[in-house]
């Protein structure tokens, strides 16, 4: 739900687009996403027309810029309709990949032919390749399923003569994960739980497979892509896909419907089915076995699992290919000659169970929906795991708080042994916002002293970076412009005639602080 | 204090944690993995790392590995170094040693990287966030370093020279035919390609082992070299070597790097092919030569792949071979010189034998011609370079036979007169495109060309040709090396042949519906364009015919230049055959003979039986040309058909000389052809007759040139000039620069050039 403060910002952002106002649209993007806060430093700055640097603040915590207007106008297409070369945007992820509708439009919008090649050069765009990695999983364990904890194999059974090169008598052998084809394909699911439960080798014996319409098959409960086949094999697929009551891929394969357009769709859909796998069978499964002995009894349970974790009192039940692929330290966990290998519910300790189902979230979905007051944890933990993007996720949760949940210093330290410069910076506004509650505190002290050391062979002149910081953020607070601060004292200085605001007295009255509590820690900055 | 306190502690946590991370790097070592627990050690590390303890970290687990490397290399690598020094030769029992110490240091190497794949799993988080921004080398890579400092490199043991040593001697021993263990070899090779040397950021196997195992081989070879020379002939030497080609690239392929290839192979090359070139190619009894001579396929084919690997292989054999194709043409010129020395000594009696000189020659010529064909399709792929330096070779010595051309035409009047006789048509063919081919080597095309008309004229003047199709065939050929001017004239010829036989059959209606007397005799009338014909035309020779002929020959005349306004004809006596019956006592013969032949035996028409005529008589009345006469009168009463009787009796025709009319003759056949001058290789004297006239008709082609291309170019300086004619003549001869030179000052003379003003 977006506040009338928000809405009015956004109009003035398109309204920028379309005038190819550079400098408003920059800070018009910023503004949107902490709309709070920063719609009164927005009006400040239309009353004292008066213009700050922004772009810093835009590029370190993103802005909106792919949201559209009651017209489904996005900033990005007002800007090329208008004929305005600006890559601003684009830098900063606008959605412009030519297979989605924005994108098109844009394209098609576009006043010259200039405008048009930028855009296809920003084709691949940071916010569409954000499932990269992901995509990038299931097409490996598609192609290397017994490098990958492949837990079943399908027998085929090609009648003589549809393929060269295949010895009928020998029947084809294909290997894939259960897990996989349980979560896409209700057929898989429901003959899993029946009469494959505990079948290894499985054969289809009802119908005549062609094993090149098999693999396009899996591909598809794999990956999401639909791949042409030749059209001698048409029938055979359609006949396979009604088989396994893939009814919508037998239509598009009927209709010759085979282009990519929809490939976004479909990896959507996968990444929903992946999704309602995990929640409705993997996490309902967890309790199942809490009184029984894991290390004695493996049975086949309705999620497939092939691995036990313990945490704390739970046992989760997951797959080592999700596991392994999607997470380096579980696949040397998992794969390396340590006594981990052959356990079968090997314990995870310095874990929450709620931190640990979120981590298996991401692991088996791509995405989180992290609450707020487990941020920080998951936020540790995802570094840990060595899960980059889970990392980011968990900061951005924590960085759109307005008040910090924990203790502020503990989360300072966390952003700094962590190096999130994003959490780090959120504190230091916290920290300007708050300075006078802080400058007395022993810890505020010691991050500053640790700040200065940070900098190997400190020299007199070198400044610390948290002070500069907390001064940027401080000028910020008092809409201090750059262009009135002193380079030497970094006050604002009186100009000739010209007054000094009130906000600015105060802002020089702040910074004398700050210069004390630094002579009174023996520092220079 | 506090503070302190505090760090103490971390500190005494740290020691803690480190003591069991360190424990459990030591149970690795152990092959223990499988009781340590990956998520404990991972977090402790995960711990030490978070608490800025990353470098000491580090440096522990650099510490701990180092330890047990060099415990490793006292341990295992030390006493399984080879017995004696490695230099030793003492193959056997040092190659079991070598062997030994690579199989040890192999599971070394193995063990380590293991190990350290796992070490590496349990310090994950210390790769990612310390290692990084520490600028320090990646856990494994840190391994690798310390395996290279501690075990290949050691300090404290000689392990690199014995490794080095041993490795080389392996290949040394594989090089003298024992088996090796490949497998361990290779393995200590990808050690040491895997290590990099600190330095150079190169792999250690490049820095430490590639450089002497080029320096040891090259020396290996170089010996081996100058042995195998010395032991074996050619085509085993070329087969040993080929060996040695064929097992450096396998070396390579199974154990050493493939960045070594090239290298390894230019060493084999450099000192087995290169050096011994020369002496490869002249060893006597079996080199290059000999291998010709006996048309060793196989071993040519050889030594063209082996020597074509070097730099200056080919041009090697090139060179021996066309020197070859010298020394066998020379040989084959002196052979026909010195024949036809000896019979121009003998006699010039017996010109058919001149002939079959010329055909012996291109016949041996085409022989060698096909023989190094051979060679060039079969043993040398067809190299085009060798190909031009082959044909330069043949250049060299048809164009040393001053005789070439006339020699080619003459095989080619033969092919073409006999060819009926026995060879069909195809082979005429082929052996006429053959010729062509020696052809082309001539230099002197222009005299060629003067030979070749005249065989051709006395072809078809004689009716001696086998078909028409094969000599036009023959023209067309020439015409596709030369072009259509050199050929005109041949074409010429023809057209006068089949325009004579259409006049002919005209005349002959003519005379049908003639009112006038009709001659008493048949006559056959070919009429030549003199231009085309390479006998001089324009001179009508002395003869009388007798009366009756003189009608006939009037009966024509008129009834052609009644045809042909504006034409001169002139009669051709000292060409041209006659039927005559002559009725001797015991039966009467057919007589073919020739026009002056015809002219004497008409004189004794008249002459009562035991008559006779004197030579002066003869000459007097038919006033035949001293030379012809004495000829004509040779093969009438000394040749094998005596129709005249001479006295007194002899070979030689004199003056005073005394003819009867052969009365007694007899023959076996009704038909008898008295022999006329066959073909025949010129003497001295024609030759420098037709010398001349190729002279002369070289002044006006020359000339011709010039004036066609000043023409074209207006001004031109002089060497330019000469260099240009030079190009122009090219096909038909080689002019010399001094005739050029004489042309244009003859040209400068009759003021058809002048020298530009201003030079």
């Amino acid at each position: 739900m977006k506040s009338a403060d928000e809405n009015r910002i956004f109009q003035d952002l398109l309204n920028a687009c379309r005038n190819g106002d550079l400098e408003l649209v920059e800070r018009l993007a910023f503004l949107i996403p902490h709309s709070s806060y920063c719609y009164t430093v927005y009006a400040l700055e239309k009353r004292t027309n008066t213009t700050l640097n922004w772009i810093s603040l835009v590029r370190n915590f993103g802005a909106p810029i792919n949201q559209t207007d009651t017209w489904q106008c996005s900033p990005l297409y007002l800007a090329c309709l208008c004929g305005h070369y600006r890559e601003f945007l684009l830098e900063n992820g606008a959605r412009c990949g030519q297979d989605t509708f924005e994108g098109q439009r844009c394209y098609y919008g576009a006043l010259t032919i200039k405008i048009r090649s930028l855009l296809s050069s920003y084709k691949y765009t940071k916010a569409d390749d954000k499932y990269q990695p992901f995509r990038k999983f299931f097409s490996h364990i598609l192609e290397r399923p017994l490098d990958t904890f492949s837990d079943v194999i399908f027998k085929l059974n090609a009648p003589y003569g549809w393929l060269r090169g295949y010895n009928t008598l020998e029947k084809l052998e294909i290997s894939a994960h259960r897990s996989i084809l349980y979560a896409r394909s209700t057929f898989f699911a429901s003959k899993f739980q029946t009469i494959w439960r505990t079948s290894k080798v499985i054969e289809i014996q009802e119908i005549q497979i062609h094993p090149t319409c098999f693999r396009t098959m899996l591909r598809y409960l794999y990956t999401g892509e639909i791949t042409s086949i030749p059209n001698s094999l048409m029938d055979n697929m359609i006949q396979l896909c009604q088989y396994v009551c893939l009814n919508n891929l037998a239509e598009r394969y009927k209709n010759k419907r085979i282009n990519q357009d929809l490939d976004k769709v479909e990896f959507k859909k996968l990444q929903n089915d992946l999704v309602k796998f995990f929640k409705n069978v993997l996490l309902e499964d967890k309790q199942y076995y809490v009184e029984t002995d894991y290390n004695n009894k493996m049975e086949f349970t309705e999620s497939q699992h092939d691995i036990c974790i313990r945490v704390e009192d739970e046992y989760f039940n997951c797959h080592k290919v999700f596991l392994t692929e999607r997470c380096e330290y579980f696949k040397a966990m998992f794969t390396g000659p340590f006594s981990e290998k052959l356990l079968r519910s090997p314990r995870v300790s310095d874990c929450s169970s709620e931190v640990f189902a979120l981590i298996l979230e991401f692991i088996y979905t791509d995405k989180c929906d992290i609450p707020e007051s487990l941020a920080c944890e998951v936020l540790i933990k995802a570094d840990m795991y060595l899960l980059d993007k889970l990392k980011s996720i968990a900061s951005i949760v924590l960085t759109k708080l307005s008040e910090p949940l924990e203790d502020i210093y503990v989360l300072m330290r966390t952003a700094i042994d962590l190096n999130i410069v994003r959490l780090e910076q959120w504190c230091c506004r916290w920290f300007a916002e708050h300075l006078h509650e802080v400058i007395e505190d022993q810890r505020f002290l010691d991050f500053i002293c640790e700040s200065a050391h940070s900098i190997k062979k400190r020299q007199e002149t070198d400044t610390i970076p948290f002070i500069d910081d907390l001064r940027y953020w401080l000028s910020k607070k008092y809409s201090v412009l750059e262009d009135d601060i002193d380079k030497r004292s970094g006050k604002v200085r009186e100009y000739d005639g010209e007054e000094i605001t009130d906000w600015e007295a105060e802002y020089n009255l702040v910074l004398e602080k700050i210069e004390q509590v630094l002579l009174s820690l023996d520092l220079n900055a | 204090m506090s503070s302190r306190r505090s760090q103490n502690s971390a500190d005494l946590q740290f020691n803690d944690n480190w003591e069991r991370l360190a424990q459990a790097i030591r149970e690795i070592h152990k092959k223990n993995a499988s009781i340590l627990s990956f998520e404990e050690l991972y977090r402790n590390a995960y711990n030490m790392v978070l608490h800025k303890n990353g470098d000491k970290l580090y440096n522990g687990v650099r510490g701990v590995i180092t330890q047990h490397l060099e415990e490793v290399a006292q341990a295992q690598v030390v006493p399984a170094f080879p017995l004696s020094g490695a230099s030793s030769s003492q193959t056997n029992s040092n190659g079991a040693g070598g062997a030994n110490f690579l199989k040890v240091l192999k599971n070394v190497w193995e063990d380590h990287t293991t190990c350290m794949l796992m070490i590496r799993d349990i310090l994950m988080y210390m790769d990612r966030v310390y290692a990084k921004t520490a600028n320090v080398p990646l856990v494994y890579d840190l391994g690798l370093d310390l395996f290279r400092d501690t075990i290949v490199r050691s300090q404290k043991h000689p392990i690199q020279n014995h490794l080095l040593d041993v490795l080389l001697q392996q290949i040394k021993l594989e090089r003298e035919n024992e088996i090796i263990d490949r497998s361990s070899v290779k393995a200590s090779m990808d050690m040491l390609l895997e290590l990099t040397d600190a330095s150079t950021k190169d792999t250690v196997y490049a820095t430490d082992f590639e450089g002497r195992f080029l320096d040891t081989s090259s020396e290996y070879y170089r010996v081996e070299g100058q042995m195998l020379v010395g032991e074996c002939d050619a085509p085993e030497y070329m087969k040993k070597v080929e060996k040695r080609l064929v097992e450096e690239e396998q070396r390579v392929r199974h154990y050493l790097s493939p960045s070594t290839e090239p290298k390894i192979r230019n060493i084999v090359e450099e000192e087995l092919i290169s050096k011994h070139l020369k002496t490869v190619i002249e060893m006597e009894n079996s080199g290059l030569i000999p291998m010709l001579r006996n048309e060793k396929m196989d071993d040519l084919g050889r030594m063209y792949k082996l020597f074509g690997r070097v730099l200056k292989g080919h041009e090697e054999m090139k060179s021996a071979i066309s020197e070859y194709i010298r020394e066998l043409g020379k040989a084959i010129n002196e052979t026909v010189s010195s024949n036809t020395s000896s019979e121009g000594g003998s006699g010039s009696g017996e010109k058919q034998t001149g002939a079959s000189v010329a055909i012996k020659w291109v016949q041996e010529v085409l022989d060698l011609k096909d023989k190094f064909d051979k060679v060039q399709n079969l043993a040398l792929s067809n190299d085009k370079a060798f190909q031009t330096s082959f044909n330069e070779a043949f250049e060299h010595f048809i164009n040393k036979n001053s005789k070439s051309p006339e020699f080619i035409s003459l095989f080619i009047d033969d092919n073409l007169k006999k060819g009926l006789k026995g060879k069909t048509e195809e082979e005429v063919d082929s052996v006429l495109d053959k010729t062509i081919t020696l052809f082309r080597f001539i230099g002197e095309k222009d005299v060629f060309e003067r030979y070749y008309k005249q065989h051709l004229a006395k072809r078809l003047l004689l009716g001696r040709s086998v078909s028409d199709d094969a000599e036009r065939g023959m023209i067309g050929k020439l015409k596709v090396e030369c072009g259509y001017q050199f050929t005109t004239k041949l074409e010429g010829m023809f057209n006068d042949m089949r325009i004579s036989a259409d006049t002919m059959s005209d005349f002959k209606d003519f005379l049908d519906k003639s009112v006038l007397e009709k001659p008493k005799m048949d006559l056959g009338v070919t009429v030549l364009t003199s231009t085309f014909w390479p006998m001089n035309l324009s001179a009508s020779p002395r003869c009388n015919f007798p009366a009756e002929i003189t009608k006939a020959c009037e009966t024509f005349q008129r009834f052609y230049l009644g045809r042909h306004s504006g034409r001169r004809l002139t009669w051709q006596s000292n060409m041209g055959t006659a039927d005559i019956r002559g009725s001797f006592k015991s039966r009467k013969h057919d007589l073919n003979v020739s026009t002056y032949q015809m002219v004497i035996l008409l004189m004794f028409n008249d002459l009562p039986e035991g008559e006779s005529l004197s030579y002066e008589q003869i000459k007097g009345e038919s006033d035949i040309p001293e030379a012809d006469l004495k000829r004509n009168l040779q093969s009438l009463a000394c040749a094998r058909y005596k129709i005249l009787v001479k006295e007194p009796k002899g070979k030689d025709i004199n003056h005073g000389d005394v003819f009867y009319f052969n009365y007694e003759f007899t023959a076996p056949y009704q038909r008898i052809k008295i022999p006329t001058v066959a073909s025949k290789v010129e003497t001295e004297g024609e030759r420098k007759e037709t010398r001349e006239k190729v002279e002369e008709a070289r002044k006006h082609q020359t000339e011709a040139a010039i004036v066609r291309i000043m023409k074209d170019r207006k001004t031109m300086d002089h060497n330019n000039l000469i260099a240009e004619v030079t190009r122009q003549l090219q096909p038909r001869f080689v002019p010399n620069p001094a005739l050029i030179k004489k042309r244009i000052e003859a040209l400068i003379e009759r003021e058809y050039l002048e020298r530009a003003s201003d030079r």
